[in-house]
């Protein structure tokens, strides 16, 4: 059977999670992601017609509050964790040439 | 009375009683803490804001405050936010984050005079099942140190088993509070989703995650998760539902209470804890339980289910750390891809990298229906079954294992094999439901632990019938020490 994760399927998913992989991890991630799919295929044979989605455990509604601040300023214990901050704005290399 | 052994009520008592001082206990276990430094169960020990707690919670019981966790050191996962010192989630990503401010759990502990001894070791970003994905080595278990302890709530587990602490919080996306509670002979409990407030709480899978306490007894459990629970309104999926009082509700006995058994799930099982499962029914039944069988026709796909769904919501999650605000960043960044790229990839673990490249696949256009979408229409089903089980019976009883603790370095070269450790957890957490762990007997020399899982919002009973077995067994009281 041919497995989901080729090495193209591989860089493609690396490149939307933009994670860089080393050449030589390649080989055993693939192993590992078909793996997992291998272990999950068993959820193909459930039969799931007519069967809503459950993307949370508990049927409940966003509540609404009162359009009003509630919190102080913690711009300065914010920045203590900035790699890299010039008069409060966070650094970052150079995006327009 | 051995301090680092004593219930949460025995110390409350010699605290109020003016025969122990916080302070005084607060130094025993930090002196125990830095004697088994060894056990890796702490990331970072807090000594001068513990005991500075500790000395307003002497002036509190002074000025004849009364509160149950007040002056009572507990310890807890480094996945909580905290200020003061460093918040790492086990990860190399954040080595260095000071968090700007508390989560609920550590504010609500706090406000009730629990003293936090410091922050404990887990699975990096809570993704394992044995302590062993931690950027900052294993924990390791005190019954056997060349074992695991469990994960991703492995640190806790320890701390709390070798007595370095009286009580820990943990978290639970898929067994991490109950299957290192049942390797260390602790009681933890799940809460109901939704129980206790998810804000601070560093975010793994959203819809999966929950906090819990891990302790030596359901009585100290109840104490904890009565502070614990709550409506939060910084956390919109935490219930506004009124919390009963669990330490007057365990004192309640189990007389009639039903419980469902589910036959063909032990398959694969070990037998001392297949015996360790029956016996259990039987001290059950002497205190007035009846057992019935039910079924959970879907509980196979749990584990299916479980790594499509929370490696989605891993790879959503984690895509915050980008290297550009907090976090980890790669030095001499050509390009602000590059500053992405690089950072992620020197900042997570191995096992975080897969589960953000499982995930994110699962939800890559052509990919989505046949992985997400089916596997929360398997979720509704996994839950559906529990729910009409439940119109039979109050809780269900299962393992919370397939086996013990195994030997450290055994199953981290095969992710799938140690996914298959929760088995047993997982399904608790894909239908919301409250569960808990409580050791029910030993195999050679290490702790066995069982499970019961109830309806949502039934914390209550969980907790009842696991104290009540606790006042007739003995193996919540043993401690690795006496093994040893």
């Amino acid at each position: 059977m041919t497995r989901p994760i080729d090495e193209q399927t591989l860089a493609r998913v690396a490149q939307l999670a933009q994670l860089s992989l080393p050449e030589d991890q390649k080989p055993s991630l693939k192993k590992a992601m078909n793996d997992v799919l291998d272990l999950v295929s068993s959820l193909q044979s459930v039969v799931t017609e007519n069967i809503q989605p459950m993307a949370h455990p508990l049927s409940i509604s966003q509540p609404l509050r009162p359009d009003a601040v509630t919190e102080d300023d913690h711009s300065k214990s914010i920045a203590i964790n900035a790699p890299a901050l010039e008069a409060d704005y966070f650094l970052v290399p150079k995006v327009i040439e | 009375m051995k301090l680092e052994n004593a219930s949460i009520r025995d110390l409350s008592h010699a605290l109020t009683s003016g025969a122990l001082s916080a302070t005084e206990l607060t130094l025993h276990f930090l002196s125990r803490i830095d004697a088994m430094s060894d056990l890796n169960a702490f990331i970072s020990v807090e000594h001068d804001q513990a005991l500075k707690c500790a000395a307003d919670a002497d002036r509190r019981i002074l000025a004849g405050d009364k509160t149950p966790l007040l002056g009572i050191p507990i310890a807890e996962k480094d996945i909580f936010c905290t200020t003061g010192g460093l918040t790492t989630a086990g990860s190399k990503m954040l080595a260095n984050y000071r968090s700007p401010f508390d989560s609920t759990v550590s504010d609500k502990l706090k406000q009730a005079g629990a003293i936090r001894l410091g922050k404990c070791n887990l699975d990096e970003f809570a993704m394992g099942s044995s302590n062993e994905n931690s950027y900052f080595g294993p924990a390791k278990n005190p019954w056997d140190q060349t074992r695991v302890p469990g994960g991703s709530s492995g640190g806790s587990a320890v701390a709390v088993a070798a007595g370095l602490c009286t009580a820990a919080t943990g978290t639970d996306t898929g067994g991490s509070i109950r299957q290192p509670a049942a390797f260390c002979g602790l009681t933890g409990i799940k809460p109901t989703y939704g129980r206790i407030s998810r804000w601070g709480m560093i975010a793994f899978a959203s819809s999966l995650d929950q906090a819990g306490p891990m302790t030596r007894s359901a009585a100290d459990a109840a104490v904890l998760l009565q502070v614990m629970s709550g409506n939060d309104p910084k956390d919109s999926t935490s219930l506004v539902e009124t919390v009963p009082n669990y330490s007057e509700l365990i004192e309640q006995p189990i007389k009639d209470l039903s419980i469902g058994v589910v036959p063909g799930l032990l398959d694969g099982v070990s037998s001392e804890i297949v015996d360790a499962y029956n016996t259990c029914q039987e001290e059950l039944k002497a205190l007035g339980a009846t057992f019935q069988e039910v079924e959970l026709p879907h509980h196979t796909h749990s584990v299916g289910a479980y790594y499509v769904i929370a490696p989605a919501e891993c790879s959503a999650n984690l895509s915050r750390y980008d290297g550009a605000r907090f976090g980890h960043r790669c030095d001499n960044p050509r390009d602000l891809q590059d500053l992405y790229l690089r950072s992620r990839e020197e900042g997570f673990g191995e096992e975080v990298k897969r589960r953000i490249l499982v995930g994110t696949f699962a939800l890559s256009a052509g990919y989505y229906d046949a992985y997400y979408n089916k596997a929360q229409r398997v979720r509704r089903l996994i839950q559906s079954d529990f729910l009409s089980a439940f119109d039979d019976v109050d809780a269900i009883l299962l393992p919370t294992t397939p086996s013990t603790a195994f030997p450290l370095g055994e199953k981290t070269s095969d992710p799938v094999s140690m996914y298959l450790q929760d088995i047993f957890t997982i399904s608790a957490n894909l239908a919301g439901l409250p569960a808990i762990s409580f050791p029910a007997g030993h195999s050679n020399g290490l702790p066995i632990g069982l499970q019961l899982i109830g309806p949502h919002l039934d914390e209550g009973t969980l907790l009842k019938c696991v104290h009540q077995y606790q006042k007739v067994s003995d193996w919540h009281r043993r401690t690795p020490s006496e093994h040893s």
